[in-house]
């Protein structure tokens, strides 16, 4: 095919892309079916002119391009309509966009208006990876009942497109060993909400966050988040500038956003105190509501019964390895106490960063060397998990900063006492019992924690007692009231 | 007279004539395809993602690809050879 | 007032330990350290890095050696510091540092390491003013960001700057410090943030706004990343002390996300900055109004003058249009901008050039002298400002404290200059609504005459004051 050939074929597609929102944007379908393609511009872009209402100028703007505009092309296109006279408005439009329509990397790309909700679950739906945030979005999204498409960004990130089927099964019947699919992305159509909602379960990858900013300021889309944590900029210090670069630039769609639903109380107060610091800009911020996870074992099944107790006890801990999860406090917590004659097994499930794992091995080397039980596993499956869960005697996870904190809760539905943080998140789930609370950033606080709890029997059962009858939610009850936080208006 | 802002400034010329509009307004459509298909629009995604030292050579490849296009292959050399004689200082 | 305890062991000693440290021989404070202290503290591990490691650690090298001091002693503490300076040919040359008690230290290393008069500058000039007659000591970093080191007191002002600073570093211990300025080098936040944790000193974070964070679509690229380092530092430290009400409730919103992390957070304090009339030397005047005024055929264009840098966030773009659209409905004015590129500026520009080749008058002035800005400012008709955030908005007030009224932005901390008098309050967002605020300043005769009388009578606040306030909160 020569380039003539791909233009006019090009052309065609952005003239059937503008019949497509002609109607929404006030033009008869009947009128602009008679048109050819630049008159028809020149009347959409005259009618948006006329109303000049954000809405319409970003539909219109997409509809050209093939993809979403950013904020700036919108700002763009607005001071075009507002100072290009009369028939050369359509000129002011195509010249606003050029950059979003050089990025679309098909020249047929077609339209589908969409006022169901669209749910992004990208990552969920291009990786295998499930840890976190895959497990509740996997968890969650499809036990929702109400109508909505689920989306995935099309590889050049200029848009949405429905799930190609193995996509969609990597999200809805997630099984360990399932593999993503590279290059599996429908061509065609792009997704164009209207009218409608935006869904972001997951937190969204930095190449499309200016795209998403300009949805939620300007699209007229009621746009709903899951908030996870504020971590990249609470905690700074212990991850990379990447990180708080995404996050920070994450916030332009949170401040456009109308829904944040928190995975705790204690995240839910981080976005409120942004709300209070986005009032300098004259921004509201969205609605923060909190609605903490469920409590449910991995595997999903809770255990009959707990396995028998053993010669030696076990001290677990699970969680990624990175300098936040403090892996090496709770390494020297246990060498004091192995110190004073202590006997028990000091076990470390997770994986990290090749940086963080290379110290952290050097530690625990050294640690090993002095003569004491200190392992590492990696790469465990899901079974072996929940058996590890169901051993240990004592669960350790005095991290110094979580958006919730799903292991604690994982390991209180296998019947395991928890030792954990005194504060945010940690300190909520403790409350519900199971637990005892200790500073993390003290090693003799947390080791004098795991010592009552292995010489303390009375201690230990009624923390034990406190675990079973806790009362969390399940992912169904989980999942229908997140539905209802995104969806109902909120007062 | 009005200054029209614009990105691409050879979009905006006010036409009088409807029928002469119409198929210019058309015709633009097509040469702004052509354009952001196959075209010069330098995404500032890509400025923006690269350093600013990162930005000349990818500059650099892009006027060349832009000059090749347009001129084919002889003036292409014939401006790199007189670029480079600027460079070094002579003629 | 400041007090050097000497450098190495000495010093080391001398701050830990009670008592005179007359005794010279190195290896008697040794063996006296390790008698006193068989543990280390994770402030004496933090001072011990810092000294006998002649680098100031990060938050994590402290833990680490706090932990190694904790199950091996003091005296293997000292000893493999030691050995890790040793172990590594790059850190043999390291100057020796020594220990500075109770000094107040003002950090204003990117200030000295300048020639430009910035915002920034101006603010770490007016404390330095002011502070160093009070005993306070002006310090830099080294050229690897890993010591602190004494600046001479003339290097904020000297044109030529050589030998800026002191060979030999230097750490406080038990006094004060104080961050006038944004590190935007993560290296040296996470030894700020260590120094404020452990060095058993008040420390106290100059703090403009959090814009980085809350407003990342308009900052330079790499910027939020590196910004939050800068605030990790500032969540360790005792005292932020924002320059206006509105960047003080920024800061207090930040503050109560650090709960989340177990991390109490400083205080924060409402200390405005300082807003003094610029000189306008007469001098400089028939230079100025070549420079700005524009005349057509009925005579001298009212001006119109817009000051700050070309970054999104300054929103030029919006004047531009809100000009053109008046211009349109044939008002006569001319507009100017002063103030440099940055970063995403090249649409500025662009149609900036678009407008001025179409025969609008209006011009744009990068590198203006304080002379031309201050007369600029006494020139203009109306100054126009409408920033989408602003820690404080500086150019509102030199605009009005030389008389002129100002078009700004209807929020933040450029409302709660307006609450003072002087301006016309628009939505930034809205161009027409901007071209209003000008509409009306360049029409309405009574309305100009009535600002212009506010903006005169708002009160000053110099730079010694506000150095003052600093000071007494710091300080005491």
């Amino acid at each position: 095919m020569n380039d003539n050939d791909l233009v006019r074929r090009s052309v065609a597609a952005l003239r059937a892309r503008l019949l497509v929102v002609a109607p929404s944007v006030g033009v008869a379908a009947g009128r602009a079916n008679q048109l050819a393609v630049g008159p028809l511009l020149e009347a959409l872009a005259d009618a948006v002119a006329g109303s000049s209402t954000p809405s319409r100028v970003w539909l219109l703007a997409t509809a050209v391009a093939a993809g979403y505009p950013t904020v700036a092309e919108v700002t763009a296109v607005t001071r075009g309509l507002e100072l290009a006279a009369p028939g050369v408005r359509g000129g002011a439009v195509l010249s606003g966009v050029a950059v979003t329509a050089s990025q679309v990397r098909s020249s047929v790309v077609s339209i589908e208006l969409v006022s169901d909700p669209l749910v992004d679950v990208d990552f969920c739906a291009t990786h295998a990876h499930n840890t976190g945030i895959q497990r509740v979005v996997r968890s969650t999204v499809p036990k929702w009942s109400g109508a909505h498409v689920l989306a995935a960004w099309s590889p050049d990130g200029t848009g949405y497109r429905r799930l190609t089927p193995s996509q969609e099964s990597l999200v809805t019947a997630w099984h360990s060993g399932a593999r993503a699919e590279p290059a599996d992305t429908n061509a065609e159509p792009l997704l164009v909400p209207v009218d409608g909602a935006i869904l972001l379960p997951e937190v969204p990858a930095l190449e499309y966050i200016a795209r998403l900013a300009s949805i939620a300021r300007f699209s007229g889309n009621r746009v709903g988040l899951i908030g996870y944590d504020a971590i990249p900029v609470v905690s700074a210090d212990t991850v990379s500038d990447d990180e708080s670069d995404r996050f920070a630039h994450y916030l332009e769609v949170v401040k456009h956003a109308n829904v944040v639903s928190c995975i705790s109380e204690t995240t839910a107060d981080e976005f409120r105190s942004l709300n209070s610091s986005f009032e300098a800009q004259g921004i509201r911020g969205p609605s923060v509501l909190a609605l903490p996870l469920p409590e449910q074992p991995v595997g999903g099944q809770r255990a009959a019964e707990h396995a028998a107790p053993v010669a030696v006890p076990l001290v677990l801990m699970v969680g990624s390895l990175e300098p936040r999860k403090n892996q090496l406090g709770v390494l020297s917590a246990s060498r004091i106490l192995w110190e004073r004659g202590a006997e028990f097994e000091l076990q470390f499930i997770g994986g990290g960063s090749a940086w963080f794992i290379a110290q952290f091995d050097r530690e625990v080397d050294a640690v090993r060397r002095l003569g004491y039980p200190v392992s590492v596993r990696r790469g465990v499956s899901d079974s072996d998990l929940a058996a590890a869960y169901r051993a240990a005697t004592v669960f350790v996870f005095p991290s110094l900063q979580e958006g919730y904190g799903l292991p604690i809760v994982e390991a209180l539905a296998t019947g395991t006492p928890v030792i954990t943080s005194n504060y945010g998140s940690m300190a909520e789930i403790a409350q519900g019992g199971g637990c005892l609370s200790v500073d993390p950033r003290d090693d003799d606080a947390i080791a004098d924690a795991i010592e009552r709890l292995l010489v303390d029997p009375v201690l230990r059962e009624s923390l034990i007692a406190e675990a079973a009858a806790r009362q969390g939610l399940t992912w169904a009850e989980y999942a229908g009231s997140l539905w209802r936080q995104f969806m109902e208006p909120v007062a | 007279m009005s200054p029209q802002i614009s990105a691409i400034p050879d979009f905006d010329k006010a036409v009088d004539a409807r029928e002469a509009l119409a198929a210019l307004q058309s015709q633009r459509v097509e040469e702004w395809v052509a354009l952001v298909r196959f075209g010069d629009v330098i995404p500032l995604s890509v400025e923006n993602s690269l350093s600013w030292k990162l930005t000349r050579p990818v500059r650099l490849a892009q006027t060349a690809v832009k000059v090749l296009r347009r001129d084919g292959i002889t003036r292409f050399w014939a401006t790199v050879r007189a670029r480079l004689r600027r460079l070094v200082g002579r003629s | 007032m400041s007090e050097d305890l000497g450098t190495g062991i000495r010093g080391v000693v001398a701050a830990l330990l009670p008592g005179k440290a007359a005794d010279r021989e190195r290896e008697r404070h040794r063996l006296r350290l390790e008698h006193s202290m068989p543990l280390p503290t994770a402030e004496a591990a933090w001072l011990m890095l810092a000294v006998l490691g002649r680098r100031l650690p990060t938050s994590e090298e402290v833990e680490r050696a706090y932990r190694f001091g904790r199950f091996n002693g003091t005296r293997a503490l000292v000893r493999s510091i030691a050995m890790e300076r040793l172990r590594h040919p790059s850190r043999w040359f390291d100057a020796k540092v020594s220990v500075l008690r109770s000094a107040v230290l003002l950090d204003v290393h990117d200030s000295i390491d300048t020639h430009l008069l910035t915002g920034v500058q101006r603010l770490a000039r007016g404390i330095a003013e002011s502070w160093i007659p009070r005993g306070a000591t002006l310090i830099g970093w080294s050229p690897g960001r890993t010591q602190l080191r004494v600046a001479d007191p003339r290097a904020l002002q000297a044109a030529k700057k050589k030998r800026r600073m002191a060979r030999r570093g230097v750490v406080p211990w038990q006094g004060h410090y104080v961050l006038a300025e944004v590190v935007t080098e993560p290296e040296r936040s996470v030894r700020t943030q260590a120094l404020a944790q452990y060095a058993q000193s008040r420390t106290m974070l100059v703090g403009a706004d959090i814009i980085p964070l809350t407003t990342a679509e308009t900052t330079g690229p790499r910027m939020p990343g590196v910004f939050a380092k800068y605030l990790a530092a500032a969540a360790r430290m005792s005292v932020v002390a924002a320059i206006s009400s509105t960047a003080a409730a920024e800061y207090a919103g930040w503050r109560g996300m650090l709960r989340s992390a177990g991390i109490g957070g400083p205080e924060i304090v409402n200390v405005p900055i300082a807003e003094t009339a610029g000189i306008a030397s007469p001098d400089a005047r028939a230079e100025a109004e070549r420079l700005l005024l524009a005349a057509d055929d009925e005579g001298t264009l009212p001006l119109v003058l817009s000051v700050g840098s070309h970054e999104p966030r300054k929103n030029h773009g919006a004047v531009l249009a809100a000009a053109e659209l008046l211009w349109r409905e044939g008002l006569r004015f001319n507009l100017v901008f002063i103030g440099g590129n940055a970063w995403s500026s090249d649409e500025f520009r662009m149609r900036l050039a678009a407008l001025s080749s179409a025969g609008r008058p209006i011009q744009s002035l990068s590198g203006a002298s304080d002379a031309i800005l201050w007369w600029a400012y006494r020139l203009a008709r109306l100054t126009v400002f409408p920033s989408v955030n602003e820690g404080f908005g500086l150019p509102v007030v030199e605009s009005l404290h030389s008389g002129t009224p100002v078009v700004t932005s209807r929020f933040g901390s450029m409302e709660d200059i307006a609450r003072g008098g002087g301006c016309v309050l628009v939505d930034p967002h809205d161009d027409r609504d901007v071209a209003a605020g000008i509409r009306s300043l360049l029409l309405d005769d009574a309305l100009h005459d009535r600002l212009a009388a506010e903006a005169v009578a708002r009160p000053l606040r110099s730079w010694g004051a506000y150095a003052g306030d600093l000071w007494r909160i710091l300080v005491g």
